[in-house]
C-alpha cells in the first residue's frame, strides 16, 4: 500500500497536459496534500513496525528482479518531509509563476516529486537509482525551465551532465553489487557488507561515494548547482531543500554502514571539512543572493556529510529536515524579493532604499538558521551534527561556525540595508509558506527531543554547543562591523579582491578547459575517422575503375552473363566438394 | 493460428497491387496500398502472438536441402515485433519525402518489409539468405535511387560493397554448417552443431564476425555506415539503423551463441573488447559531429556495439539485454532520425550550430525530440534502460573490465545534451521565427513510436516473455 503515497502525483503528471490554466496549479497541490496526508497516515501506522512491499519487475532466466518500497519510520518520515515541502513550494509558486506563460511547470514540478517521494520510499537499490535518476532528469528539464535564455540552458546541461557522471557511477555500482550479492534490496546488502570482498567493498564504495558527492553537489562537483540558480526560484527552493541534493545525503546515511564497512568514514569526513570552507569562503564573495544560499546549501550539506561520518546517522537526518525548512523558507523570502525589487544582487537590493518590509522578520530567522543560532530549530539540529565529533574535529567546526555566520549575516546585513516606504506583499501564496515555514524554524528545536524516539540520534547540549554558538556570534558581530556599519571598507574590498583569486571561477574554469580540450581530442579523432571512411572510398572508387576497366566482359550480352554466373556458380560448388 | 507465410503473402499482394494500380492507372495512392498491406501485417502479428502461428515446411530441392520453411526460432518474435511495427511508423515519413518514382519506391519498400520479417523466421538457411539478400539490396536500390542527389552514387556503392561483403562471409558460413551437419535446417544445425571440430568453429566465428561486424556495424568496419545513415532518404536511414543493423545481431545470436559457444567463449576477451572499444571510440567521434544526422548515425553504433557485448557474455543476462536493446534502438532510432528530419524540413539544415531557439516555435516537437534523447541516454523508465542494466550485468559477471564502457554512456551524455541545447534551447533566429509546429498526423507517429518505448521502458518483461517462443 506504501506505494499509494506517490500515485496521486504520477496522476498529477498525466492530468495536467489535458487541462488550463489555473487548474495545474490546484491539481498539483492537491495531489501533494494527498500524498502528504498518506505519508502522515503511513506513518502512525507503521511507526516502529516497519514493512516492506516488494513486486516482481522482470525476470531474466531465472533471476527475478524485484523492486520493493519499504515502510520504517525513517522512509515515512522522509515523505512526508518531502511532500509537505513540495506542497509550500507549489503553493509559492503559485505566487512566483503566476504569469508563466509555459504550461509544462506544474507537470514538471510534479514529475520531479513523484520521483523524490518514489527515491525516499524505496528499499530496492534498483528502484532507488530509477527515481535517483529520475529526480536529474526532471531537475534538468525544470533548471533549464526559461530556456530561451543562455545561462538556464547551459546551467541545466551542466547540471545533468555533472550529476550523471554520478549517475553512471551509482549504475556501476548496482551492476558489482548485484553480480556479487545477486539482490538488489537494500536491507539485504547491508546484512551482507561482510560478504563482500575487500577490493570489491572500495570499488563499490568509491562508485556510491562519486555518486552522493555529485547529487549533494560537493566539491569536485558543486559548481552545477551554483550555476542551477538560473532556474525559477520556487525550483530552487525545491531543489535545495528535500529533493535532488538531498537524494545524495539520504543514500550516504541509507548505505552509511557500507562505507564504514569499507573504512570510508575518513574520506566522507575529509570530503565534508574541505566542501564546506570552500563554500564558506565562496559564500563570502558572492553578491547574487541566491548563489550565497547555494553555497550555503552545498556547506550544509558537508554538515550532513560530516554528522554520516562520525557514524550519527540520526544527526545527518535531524540536520536535512532542519535545513529543508530553513533553506526553503530563504528561497521564498528571495524569491518575493525578485518580484519586489527585480534583482538578487544583494548591493542592489541595498541601494535600492526601499523598505523590505515584514520579509525582514522571516529574513532574520532564516540567516541566524543558517548560523546555528539559538533559540532557532537550525541551533539543536547542530547539536546533533557535532554530537560524536573528536576534539580535531570540534576546533575545525568552530572556525567553520564562524565563517558560517560571517557570511549568512553578511548577506542579511547587505541585503536588507536601511530603507524607507512600505512595500508590504499581499499575496497569499507568497506569505502563508513564509510564515509557516519561520514558525517551524522558530519553535521546531524542541523536536529533536522526540526525534530519537523516531530515529536513533546523538545528541549532546555541553560546553562544545556555547562555544560554538560564541564562534558565531563573533562571525555575527564581525559582519555587523564590516558590513552593516561599513568599518574598514578596504578590509572588505581587499578580501574581495582575495577570494575572487580562488573563486568557483578557478575550478570552474578548469572544468570547462577540460571540456574544451576533450572537444578538440574529439574533433581530432573525428578526423582520423573520417580519413579511415575516405580510405574505404578510395578503395570502393578502385573497384569501380577497375570494373570500368574490364567493361569489355559486360557487353550486354544476356547468355554470356548467364554462362559466366553458372560457370561461377561451378567453381564454388567444385571448390566446396573438393576442400570439403 | 496465423500462418508464418502469410506476410510474405500479404507483400506479395501488395506488390501486385502496385503494379496494377500502375498500369492500369488507377487512381488509388501508393501510399494507401502499402499502409493496407503493412496495417494487415501488424494486425496478422498481433493476432499471431495472442493465438500462435503456424509453421511451414515445403521441400524444394532435397539434394541440397533446400526447403521453403518457416518456423519461428527461439529469437524471432522480438526481431519480428520490430520488423513489423516500425515500417508501419516509418511509411508516413516515407511519404512526406518520396515525391519521384513512387511505385517503384513501395515496391522496394514492401520487399524490404517482407524479407525483413522473413529473415527473422527462415528455418532454412538458404530460404534465409534469399531474404537476408533481398532486404539488402531492396536497401541498396532505395540508397541509390532516392537518396541525397550529391552523395548517393558513392554512398550506395560503398553500402553494396560491404555488404555483400558480409552477405558472402555469411553464405560461407552456412556452407560450413552444411559440410559438417549435412543440413541446412536451422534446427537440425543447432542439434549438431556441438560435434563440428573446435577449430571449424573458429573459422565459422571469425567469418561470423565479418558479417556482423559489418552489418551491425562495429569498429573498424564502420566504414560504410555514417555516408550511408546520411544519403538514404530517411525513412531508408530508419530501415537501415532500426532494422537492417538487427540483423547482425540476429546473426550473431542465432549463428554465434547458439550454434558455436565453445568457439564464442573461447574468443570473449576478444569479442567484448571490440564491443567496449567501439563503445568508447564512437562516442568520442561522435561528440566531433555538428550535423545532426550524422550525430545520431554515429551514436546508434554505440548501442550496437552494446548489443554486441551483451551476446558476447553468453550469459542469459547479458543475452536479453541485448534483445531488450534490438528492440528498443529501433524505436528510438526511427525517433531521433523522424525528428531529425522534420527539424530539416523547417530549417533546411542538419547543421546543429545554425538551429537553435525552436522550442518556442515547436513545443510538440521539441517535447518528442527531448523524450527521445532522454530516452536513448537510457533513463530508467523508457525502454533502453532495461536493455544497458542487463548488458552490463552479463558482460560484468564474466569480464569485470567491461564496467570501462560507461565512459563512453558518459560521454554520449555530453553530446545528447548539446544536441538538445544547441537545436531547441536559446535565442531563436529571426528567419526561424514563422516556422510551425508538428502536424496532427506527425504527432500521431511520434506516439505510436514512443509508446513503444514507454511501454518496452516499463514493463521490460513484455518483451522478454517474447524470447523463447517457438512452434
Amino acid at each position: 500500500m506504501i506505494y499509494l503515497i506517490v500515485i496521486p502525483m504520477l496522476l498529477a503528471v498525466l492530468l495536467i497536459p489535458f487541462v488550463s490554466g489555473k487548474k495545474s496549479f490546484l491539481i498539483s497541490s492537491v495531489a501533494a496534500a494527498i500524498s502528504l496526508a498518506l505519508s502522515s497516515f503511513f506513518f502512525f501506522e507503521y511507526f516502529n513496525r516497519p514493512a516492506i512491499e516488494s513486486v516482481t519487475w522482470f525476470t531474466s532466466g531465472s533471476i527475478k528482479f524485484t523492486l520493493s518500497m519499504s515502510a520504517s519510520n525513517l522512509t515515512l518520515f522522509m515523505a512526508i518531509l518531502v511532500s509537505f515541502i513540495s506542497l509550500l513550494v507549489l503553493v509559492f509558486s503559485n505566487f512566483y509563476m503566476r504569469d508563466e506563460p509555459q504550461r509544462r511547470y506544474y507537470s514538471e514540478m510534479s514529475l520531479f516529486i513523484f520521483s523524490m517521494l518514489g527515491l525516499v520510499l524505496s528499499n530496492s537499490l534498483l528502484l532507488f537509482y530509477v527515481f535517483w535518476e529520475l529526480v536529474g532528469v526532471t531537475s534538468y528539464l525544470l533548471i533549464g525551465f526559461w530556456y530561451g535564455r543562455e545561462a538556464p540552458a547551459s546551467a541545466g546541461k551542466k547540471a545533468l551532465l555533472l550529476t550523471r557522471i554520478g549517475d553512471i557511477a551509482f549504475f556501476a555500482a548496482l551492476v558489482v553489487l548485484f553480480v556479487t550479492l545477486r539482490t538488489f534490496s537494500i536491507s539485504t546488502i547491508l546484512a551482507d557488507v561482510s560478504a563482500i570482498g575487500p577490493a570489491t567493498l572500495s570499488i563499490v564504495a568509491s562508485l556510491l561515494f562519486i555518486a552522493v558527492i555529485s547529487k549533494s553537489a560537493q566539491f569536485p562537483f558543486y559548481t552545477w548547482l551554483v550555476d542551477a540558480m538560473e532556474g525559477p526560484t520556487p525550483v530552487s527552493a525545491l531543489l535545495h531543500s528535500a529533493t535532488m541534493v538531498a537524494a545524495g545525503a539520504f543514500l550516504l546515511v541509507l548505505m552509511l554502514p557500507l562505507f564504514i564497512e569499507a573504512g570510508f568514514g575518513i574520506v566522507i569526513l575529509s570530503f565534508g571539512f574541505f566542501t564546506a570552507f570552500l563554500a564558506a569562503l565562496l559564500a563570502l564573495k558572492e553578491v547574487h543572493l541566491k548563489r550565497i544560499l547555494a553555497y550555503s546549501t552545498i556547506e550544509s550539506l558537508s554538515f550532513m556529510f560530516i554528522a554520516a561520518a562520525t557514524a550519527n546517522a540520526g544527526g545527518a537526518i535531524f540536520y536535512l529536515f532542519t535545513h529543508a525548512i530553513f533553506k526553503s523558507l530563504l528561497f521564498f523570502i528571495a524569491g518575493a524579493l525578485m518580484v519586489l525589487f527585480g534583482s538578487y544582487d544583494i548591493y542592489k537590493l541595498k541601494s535600492s532604499k526601499k523598505n523590505k518590509g515584514w520579509l525582514f522578520v522571516p529574513a532574520i530567522i532564516g540567516f541566524s538558521s543558517i548560523a546555528g543560532l539559538p533559540p532557532f530549530m537550525s541551533f539543536f539540529a547542530h547539536l546533533g551534527v557535532s554530537a560524536n565529533f573528536t576534539l580535531a574535529d570540534s576546533l575545525i567546526f568552530l572556525l567553520l561556525s564562524f565563517l558560517t555566520a560571517l557570511f549568512s549575516f553578511r548577506a542579511l546585513f547587505v541585503a536588507f540595508g536601511k530603507g524607507s516606504g512600505p512595500r508590504p506583499i499581499k499575496n497569499m501564496y507568497a506569505y502563508i509558506p513564509i510564515i509557516i515555514l519561520s514558525a517551524i524554524s522558530i519553535l521546531g528545536g524542541v523536536l529533536l527531543f522526540y526525534f530519537s524516539g523516531v530515529i536513533l540520534i546523538n545528541y549532546s547540549f555541553d560546553a562544545f554547543s556555547v562555544i560554538s554558538v560564541i564562534a558565531s556570534l563573533l562571525g555575527v558581530y564581525v559582519a555587523f562591523e564590516l558590513f552593516s556599519r561599513s568599518r574598514l571598507p578596504s578590509a572588505v574590498s581587499r578580501s574581495k579582491a582575495a577570494s575572487v583569486n580562488l573563486s568557483k571561477y578557478g575550478w570552474d574554469k578548469i572544468i570547462t578547459a577540460f571540456g574544451g580540450s576533450f572537444m578538440l581530442f574529439a574533433v581530432w579523432i573525428g578526423r582520423v575517422d573520417d580519413a579511415f571512411i575516405r580510405l574505404f572510398s578510395r578503395l570502393g572508387e578502385g573497384f569501380i575503375s577497375l570494373a570500368s576497366a574490364s567493361r569489355a566482359i559486360e557487353n550486354g550480352d544476356a547468355t554470356a552473363y548467364v554462362a559466366a554466373v553458372l560457370l561461377g556458380l561451378v567453381i564454388i560448388i567444385a571448390v566446396a566438394v573438393v576442400f570439403v | 493460428m496465423i500462418y508464418l507465410f502469410s506476410f510474405l503473402l500479404m507483400a506479395l499482394i501488395g506488390v501486385i497491387a502496385l503494379i496494377v494500380n500502375t498500369f492500369l492507372k488507377c487512381r488509388l495512392s501508393e501510399e494507401k496500398i502499402v499502409a493496407s498491406v503493412i496495417l494487415a501485417s501488424v494486425v496478422l502479428f498481433f493476432s499471431g502472438l495472442v493465438f500462435g502461428f503456424k509453421s511451414i515446411s515445403v521441400q524444394l530441392v532435397s539434394s541440397i536441402d533446400f526447403s521453403f520453411s518457416l518456423q519461428l526460432n527461439g529469437f524471432s518474435l522480438p526481431f519480428m515485433l520490430i520488423a513489423v511495427v516500425v515500417p508501419a511508423a516509418v511509411l508516413w515519413t516515407a511519404h512526406k519525402e518520396i515525391k519521384q518514382n513512387k511505385t517503384l519506391f513501395y515496391i522496394f519498400y514492401l520487399l524490404a518489409y517482407a524479407s525483413l520479417i522473413s529473415v527473422f523466421i527462415s528455418y532454412n538457411l538458404i530460404l534465409l539468405f534469399i531474404f537476408w539478400e533481398a532486404a539488402v539490396l531492396s536497401l541498396f536500390f532505395i540508397i541509390a535511387f532516392w537518396g541525397d542527389q550529391k552523395t548517393r552514387k558513392g554512398a550506395s556503392i560503398k553500402f553494396l560493397v560491404f555488404t555483400q561483403l558480409s552477405s558472402l562471409t555469411l553464405l560461407a558460413v552456412f556452407i560450413l554448417f552444411f559440410s559438417y551437419t549435412g543440413s541446412f535446417n536451422l534446427g537440425v544445425i543447432q542439434q549438431l552443431s556441438a560435434l563440428i571440430p573446435i577449430g571449424i568453429q573458429y573459422i565459422i566465428l571469425s567469418l561470423l564476425l565479418v558479417t556482423v561486424l559489418i552489418k551491425m556495424p562495429l569498429f573498424p568496419l564502420h566504414a560504410w555506415l555514417p555516408d550511408a545513415y546520411t544519403s538514404a532518404p530517411t525513412s531508408g536511414t530508419i530501415l537501415l539503423s532500426s532494422l537492417l543493423s538487427k540483423m547482425g545481431g540476429f546473426a550473431l545470436i542465432i549463428f554465434g551463441f547458439e550454434m558455436i559457444p565453445s568457439a564464442m567463449s573461447g574468443a570473449q576477451p576478444f569479442l567484448i573488447a571490440i564491443g567496449l572499444l567501439t563503445v568508447i571510440y564512437i562516442s568520442i567521434v561522435a561528440t566531433a559531429q555538428r550535423d545532426l544526422k550524422r550525430l545520431f548515425s554515429y551514436s546508434s553504433m554505440i548501442y550496437m556495439a552494446l548489443i554486441f557485448i551483451g551476446i558476447s557474455s553468453l550469459t542469459t543476462f547479458g543475452v536479453d539485454g541485448a534483445v531488450l536493446l534490438i528492440v528498443s534502438h529501433s524505436f528510438i532510432i526511427a525517433l531521433l532520425f523522424i525528428l531529425s528530419a522534420e527539424l530539416y524540413d523547417r530549417t533546411g539544415t542538419y547543421d546543429m550550430s545554425k538551429m537553435g531557439g525552436l522550442a518556442s516555435k515547436m513545443p510538440v516537437l521539441s517535447f518528442f525530440f527531448v523524450f527521445s534523447v532522454l530516452a536513448v541516454m537510457g533513463v530508467p523508465g523508457l525502454s533502453n534502460f532495461v536493455g544497458e542494466l542487463l548488458v552490463f550485468l552479463g558482460a560484468y559477471s564474466v569480464l569485470p573490465i567491461s564496467l570501462i564502457g560507461l565512459i563512453g554512456v558518459i560521454i554520449s551524455t555530453n553530446y545528447y545534451l548539446k544536441a538538445i541545447k544547441s537545436t531547441l534551447f536559446g535565442q531563436i533566429r529571426a528567419t526561424f521565427s514563422k516556422l510551425g509546429d508538428v502536424s496532427r498526423l506527425d504527432t500521431l507517429q511520434l506516439l505510436l513510436l514512443s509508446a513503444f518505448v514507454v511501454l518496452a521502458g516499463v514493463l521490460p518483461g513484455l518483451i522478454l516473455s517474447l524470447v523463447g517462443a517457438t512452434i
